[in-house]
Order: structure tokens, then sequence, then C-alpha cells
């Protein structure tokens, strides 16, 4: 039996139809209900539905064997799990935003409010620039225009949001997709069926 | 499975059947020995005190480092110690402090073939005493090394980014990374093609001696020499061979390995060749050994279901003599008995008798 973590919403359904036509179905899945686990023992899978930002948790701690996360959530988090494929969608970019008329100041630190500290912090180390961190949970568009902070380190999908705040990219820090992740011990024991899955994913993103 | 004391005292049976002399140390060291080492630890961060004279002290996160230290060891003469301590480390993701139950083997001294395959077997061993599916990885970090100069070369950002890629099994950002260095060709084709061997460990073997990688021989000649004496041992099962088991360079040198239980989500056992580290302590000796993580095993076995076997009930008529005798008579045939006038609230019991 695979365990199979995926992330609620539209990359967890999108995953879901991946590994349906490789063998994985689970039909009770697509309908709608509030039901978290879903079995198939005639095709040896089981799903689990949780947050997408929960999924490298359950991973690494072995409650799922395999799972798919975003590259935004692993970098942030730094979890001890195999990256073992890039699926090429749920693709986005991690940037750097400010306000349109931003000019940045290198006589003082910079104020950067973000979701991912982690990110912004290994991002600015690596060009030895001073910044002072503003965590928040959302709504980041908003600091610079507050005045809260200089810039903001956030995912950017179409740039709409910032757009509509007065906001602008300035930098991209990295790309962003959809990974597919294996507990360590669990692909010891289950090798063959999740190099399969690996290499049947990787198959369909070509 | 057995409980973990009963795991323990297996262990401890299983090296001193095979010579070993049992380590003990004190609870603390000198912190200069851990501040001079600091890239040996996992974590830098140690629990640190002053004594009354004013000398930094810390909590110990790791044993190898004060074996090695003391070791008397020489090139000729060997010193083998096994150990259970409890050492204190940071955990990262909590930002507290543990106390972690660790037991562990070094072998000090000449580390020849046989040497190798003994704490290999030992591993294998240990793993064995958890009765679970077991696998474990080993990975030379001699050829870790040549792969990363002919990648890399003296490039440390490479080198680091691609060991992180590594570490992961992470094929696809490593055609990022070298597309970042512009790295092409052999150099990216077959340090890619090296991480992706995993598995079954000849034919593991056997693909990355056809890549050819300059400098890499003299360390596949030893895995190979390690399996092929493995395989005459009739030890082979669960042993594979796994490049992403990388630890640091500046200490281990050759063979490292973890092990892996079913049912536990991250490795219980680590070990490796450290002469680097030996030699810095007491010239031209080798080293080799593991620890394994008892805390973990722990987590494999239920909570008993019942407090005691027996709840022996007495009256205040009953003679203590004979409440104790029949207690007694009940733990001679292997039952757990707890005497008692009345039934403790709370308490489980498999069955309850009353004393005469």
């Amino acid at each position: 039996m695979l365990n199979i973590a995926l992330p609620k919403g539209r990359l967890g359904s999108k995953v879901y139809k991946m590994l349906e036509s490789i063998g994985y179905e689970c039909p009770e899945i697509l309908e709608d209900s509030r039901k978290l686990i879903f079995e198939n023992s005639e095709a040896g899978v089981k799903y689990f539905l949780v947050k997408p930002s929960d999924v490298a948790i359950y991973v690494e701690y072995g409650a799922a064997d395999i799972g798919v996360v975003g590259k935004d959530i692993l970098d942030e988090g730094d979890f001890d799990i195999y990256e073992l494929a890039n699926l090429g969608f749920g693709t986005c970019r991690m940037a750097i935003a400010a306000k349109n008329e931003f000019r940045e100041d290198f006589d003082r630190p910079l104020k950067v409010a973000t979701k991912y500290p982690n990110i912004a912090k290994n991002y600015y180390n690596s060009k030895n620039r001073e910044i002072e961190i503003i965590k928040l949970n959302g709504s980041i568009e908003l600091a610079p225009v507050l005045g809260l902070s200089d810039v903001i380190v956030d995912i950017v999908e179409t740039g709409t949001t910032l757009k509509e705040n007065g906001l602008s990219v300035f930098e991209e820090i990295l790309p962003i997709s959809a990974r597919l992740i294996a507990n360590k011990s669990a692909f010891k024991f289950k090798e063959e069926e999740i190099t399969k899955i690996v290499e049947a994913v990787k198959g369909q993103i070509k | 499975m057995n409980s973990v004391s009963s795991v323990t005292k297996k262990l401890s049976l299983l090296f001193e059947a095979a010579g070993y002399k049992k380590y003990k140390m004190r609870k603390f060291e000198e912190y200069s020995l851990y501040l001079e080492n600091k890239s040996f630890l996992t974590s830098e961060y140690v629990i640190t005190f002053n004594d009354l004279s004013g000398k930094l002290l810390a909590l110990k996160p790791d044993v190898t480092l004060s074996i090695v230290k003391n070791t008397k060891a020489t090139q000729t003469g060997r010193e083998k110690l096994y150990y259970r301590e409890s050492v204190y480390r940071l955990d990262s993701r909590t930002h507290e402090y543990k106390e972690i139950d660790q037991f562990g083997m070094e072998i000090l001294g000449d580390i020849d073939a046989a040497a190798t395959l003994e704490v290999i077997s030992l591993a294998k061993g240990t793993l064995a005493q958890t009765e679970r599916a077991a696998s474990l990885c080993i990975s030379h970090m001699g050829f870790m090394s040549a792969l990363l100069d002919f990648a890399a070369g003296d490039n440390f950002f490479l080198r680091e980014k691609l060991t992180d890629c590594v570490k992961m099994k992470n094929t696809h950002d490593m055609q990022a990374v070298f597309a970042q260095f512009n790295v092409s060709g052999d150099r990216k084709e077959k340090f890619i093609a090296a991480n992706c061997v995993s598995g079954n460990f000849e034919a593991s073997l056997e693909a990355l001696y056809k890549l050819e990688i300059p400098g890499s021989k003299a360390s596949l000649d030893e895995l190979n020499e390690l399996y092929t004496n493995l395989k005459a041992c009739s030890l082979e099962k669960g042993i594979t061979l796994d490049l992403s088991i990388i630890t640091d360079t500046d200490y281990y040198n050759g063979i490292v390995f973890q092990g892996f239980v079913e049912g536990i989500h991250k490795n219980i056992l680590s070990g490796g060749r450290y002469d680097k580290l030996a030699g810095k302590f007491r010239e031209g000796i080798g080293a080799m050994g593991f620890a394994v993580y008892i805390s973990e095993l722990a987590f494999l076995t239920s909570p008993t279901q019942y407090d005691c076997d027996v709840l022996l009930l007495y009256k205040e008529s009953s003679s203590p003599s004979e409440v104790l005798s029949t207690a007694q008579k009940l733990r001679e045939e292997g039952l757990s008995v707890r005497i008692e006038k009345t039934v403790p609230d709370g308490l489980r019991y498999k069955e309850l008798r009353e004393a005469e």
C-alpha cells in the first residue's frame, strides 16, 4: 500500500488525475465530501488530502510515503526528504516586489515583508545585504503600500494583484513549481513502486 | 518488536561477543573540544556552563570526539569500544535541546578490509535486533569527493549546491545548477548519471565503474571488496548503494552508511570511516564506527495494555507473609503482580485475585 499526501485544491486535483492515469485510481476522491482519507486497496493506494503547506511534514515524518508540494514550501522549510521530480505545473515565481516608484536606500537595512522569511534571509545573505524581516501571514502586498516595508518577497503568478496595488516585480528569486517528494525511509522499502511512479510521471511531463 | 531495554541488552551482548570493551564517560567535556571540531557535530549549538574554576564545559553533544581524544590506539594496536550514552543536541525543528539515547561502537587503529567488514556486519546485526525489515545504505566519501572534483573543481558554491541536490536525490535541480554555473558536457552528464544510480548494489557499482570518474577507482574497488566479503558471509541482503548518504568531507574519508528500519521515518543508524578526525588527535590512525539512535526505537513499541498481570487484593485479616508468598509464586510463573488492599483508580490489570 502506497500512502500519498495530496495538497487540497486545484493542484491536488491535477496531481490526482495524473496518478489516476497511471493506475492509482480512487474515484471517491473526486466526490464532493468532507472526507480526508481515500483508499483503494485493489490499486494499493491511500490518498490523504492535507493543507498544501503541511504535505512535506506528512512525508518527512512518514505518515505519507510520497506527496506533492510547491518548491516554495520546500525551500522555506528545509525538510529531510527526497525530491524526486519536478512536475512542471503549478508554476509561478518567488519575486521581490515594491511600489512602482521605489528606489533602494543602501545606507540602511532594507525592510522586507514576507510569508517566507527563510527564503528572503537566504537570498539577501547571498547578496550581503542587511535586512529587517517583517513576517506576515497574508495580504503581503499591503506592506509597502502602507509603509510597513520597503519591499516584499512573495509568490507572483500573473502579477495582477501587484499591478492593482501599484506594485511591480523588481527581481525574480527563484522559479516555483510542484515537486514530487518521498520519505527517505519509505523510499528504501518501496523503492520499486515509488520509482515506477516517478518514471511514469516524468514520462507524462515530457 | 522487542522492548527498547531488551534491544539494548542484546546490543551489549552483540558487541561484547565481538570483544568490544564498554566505554563510559561523564556527561560533560571541555567546550573547546567541540569548538575546535564543530563541523563534525550535527549542530554547532551545545549547552555550556562554567565550573567553579571558570573552565567552560559543555553537556556532550557527541561521544565519538571524546573517544578519539582519549584513544590509545596506534597504527598497529587497535582499540574496540562500544557505548551507551545520552547526548544533548539542539533539535533544528523545535529549536529546543533534546536528550538523545545513543548506542554506538568505534574501532580505532588499523582499519583494513577485515575491520570494515566487521563494522558493517555489526551494523547489520544491530538493525536485526529490531526484528523489522531493515536496509543498510552504503556510500563512499572518496567516490563523492572524486565526483565533485570532476564536476565542480574547486568552485565552493557549485560543490555546495550540487551536494544539496545529491542529498535529496534531486536530479532535476542539478540540471538547473549546472546551467546556472555554465557547466555542460561530460562533467554534467556523468555527475547526473552517477546520482541516478540506486538500489541493487552490484548493478549500481557496475554503472559507477563505467562512468570512469578520474580518481574514483580506489573507492569503487573498496566498495567492491566490501560487497564481495559480505556476499561470502551471506550478509548482502538488505545492503544497497546509495550516494545520497553524504557527510562532511573534512572528517569522513571512506565508506559511510545509514541504517533504516521499516516503520521509522528516518535513519536510526549512522556511521562511517573518519580517519581525518582520528588523525587530528593521533597521527596515522584510522577510525570507523557507528551510532544507533535508541530513542527512535521506542516509537516501534506499543505501550503495554496492562499495568500488571494480576492485582492481588488482601483483607485486614490476611496474613502479610501469606499474601507476599502468594505474589512470589505468581511472579515465579512470569506474571507481574501488584498487591493492594483496594483497587487503585485507573489501574489496568488482566486478572483480579483475592488473597486468603
